[in-house]
């Protein structure tokens, strides 16, 4: 990932671009690229995807931003991660629309078989899979702020929610992962502060 | 851009990114973190570069037809998709289909199909016929059951003459059917 961009430079950087200066437009894409990629990333574990996805967004920004649809105004970011939230979106319904009909035990096979080559721990490998146990609108608080590396400002303007409810959705959904993890990471409760505990055995 | 991940954003400068005392919720935050920069590692440069010089080309461009990928069986394909366009064939289909079933139903009511004509003529004359050889067998005797046949052919012949109008071929046919009884 390269550098990023700083908020002085995006505006003139965007200005060259919209003029249709492929080297503005390449820094750009290295800039917030990886980003959009790991939203995607997130969902669909599937690297062809979330390229043809990041694509797609890159490519509706290019248009709209040469066609005088949007004009910076210092929001550049959360509208570029709105596109590609809707992006995601549309890719998550779509796959949904698409079931497919598994012969007994198959689905079994298809639980228990690896995704894609990955270099994940354990540890991440379980918290992947814990995060399919959260709520779509929890999971994109989740992702925004993790893999897009959004502030909590960004993304209220992004979500349209008061920056408030982003920060009390994303505490729950920690709060959920960690619920499920220790149920299947039963050493994570040995990490857990001697306060937690004795509140915990005070409850029983 | 906001890449600064101390903060929660601009006004919210002097909180910290991860406020948890409890050390179980900061550990998810920090395994969080690890798995977006996982993913985000997974863009590669050379894919990032693809995308950059796929892109570029539409800077300037207008803004293409929108499209989503439909899937024919298995096969992924970037069709157009107009909900307008699909409603209005639809339409069309409805509406050709009800026409012709309405033409075909006027057209079977307006004219009887050979099957009924044939229908009302035998049910006529066989009502006839058969009540004539009902009272045939109930009141004669074996020997003159021939010479009433006989009678009864020629009655029915003449009938059917009648009926059908005057044809020689029959006549003949009458005629040596009468001959051999």
């Amino acid at each position: 990932m390269s550098d990023p961009l700083d908020s002085d430079a995006i505006a003139e950087v965007l200005a060259q671009a919209a003029r249709g200066d492929a080297a503005a437009w390449r820094d750009i894409v290295r800039a917030y690229g990886p980003r959009v990629f790991a939203l995607c990333q997130s969902r669909c574990r599937d690297p062809e995807v979330s390229e043809e996805v990041t694509q797609s967004v890159f490519a509706t920004v290019a248009v709209k931003m040469t066609s005088g649809e949007y004009a910076e105004r210092g929001r550049f970011e959360s509208w570029l991660f709105r596109v590609a939230m809707n992006r995601v979106r549309d890719l998550m319904r779509r796959n949904r629309r698409r079931p497919e009909n598994l012969a007994d035990g198959q689905l079994d096979q298809v639980r228990a078989a690896p995704e894609r080559p990955t270099n994940d721990g354990p540890e991440l490998a379980l918290l992947r899979r814990a995060m399919e146990h959260l709520s779509s609108a929890d999971r994109e608080i989740i992702e925004l702020r993790h893999h897009a590396q959004m502030g909590f400002k960004q993304m209220s303007e992004v979500l349209n929610e008061p920056l408030g409810t982003l920060l009390a959705r994303h505490h729950r959904a920690l709060k959920k992962l960690r619920e499920i993890l220790e149920r299947d990471m039963p050493d994570m409760q040995e990490k857990q502060p001697a306060q937690r505990r004795r509140a915990e055995e005070t409850r029983q | 851009m906001n890449n600064d991940r101390t903060t929660f954003g601009d006004g919210f400068a002097n909180v910290p990114e991860t406020p948890y005392e409890d050390q179980g919720l900061s550990r998810i935050d920090a395994l969080l973190a690890q798995a977006g920069a996982a993913d985000r590692s997974a863009a590669a440069p050379f894919r990032i570069d693809r995308i950059a010089s796929a892109t570029a080309s539409m800077l300037g461009e207008a803004p293409p037809e929108i499209s989503v990928i439909a899937h024919i069986g298995d096969t992924p394909s970037r069709a157009p998709r107009h909900r307008t366009f699909n409603g209005m064939r639809l339409a069309a289909a409805v509406a050709l289909t009800l026409s012709v079933g309405a033409a075909v139903m006027a057209l079977r009511s307006a004219s009887p199909t050979l099957n009924d004509e044939t229908a009302i003529a035998s049910t006529v004359d066989a009502t006839t016929d058969l009540d004539a050889l009902d009272a045939l067998f109930a009141d004669a005797g074996v020997d003159s059951v021939r010479t009433d046949a006989e009678a009864l052919h020629t009655r029915v012949s003449a009938d059917t003459t009648a009926y059908w109008g005057s044809d020689e071929l029959f006549g003949d046919a009458d005629a040596q059917n009468g001959a051999s009884l």
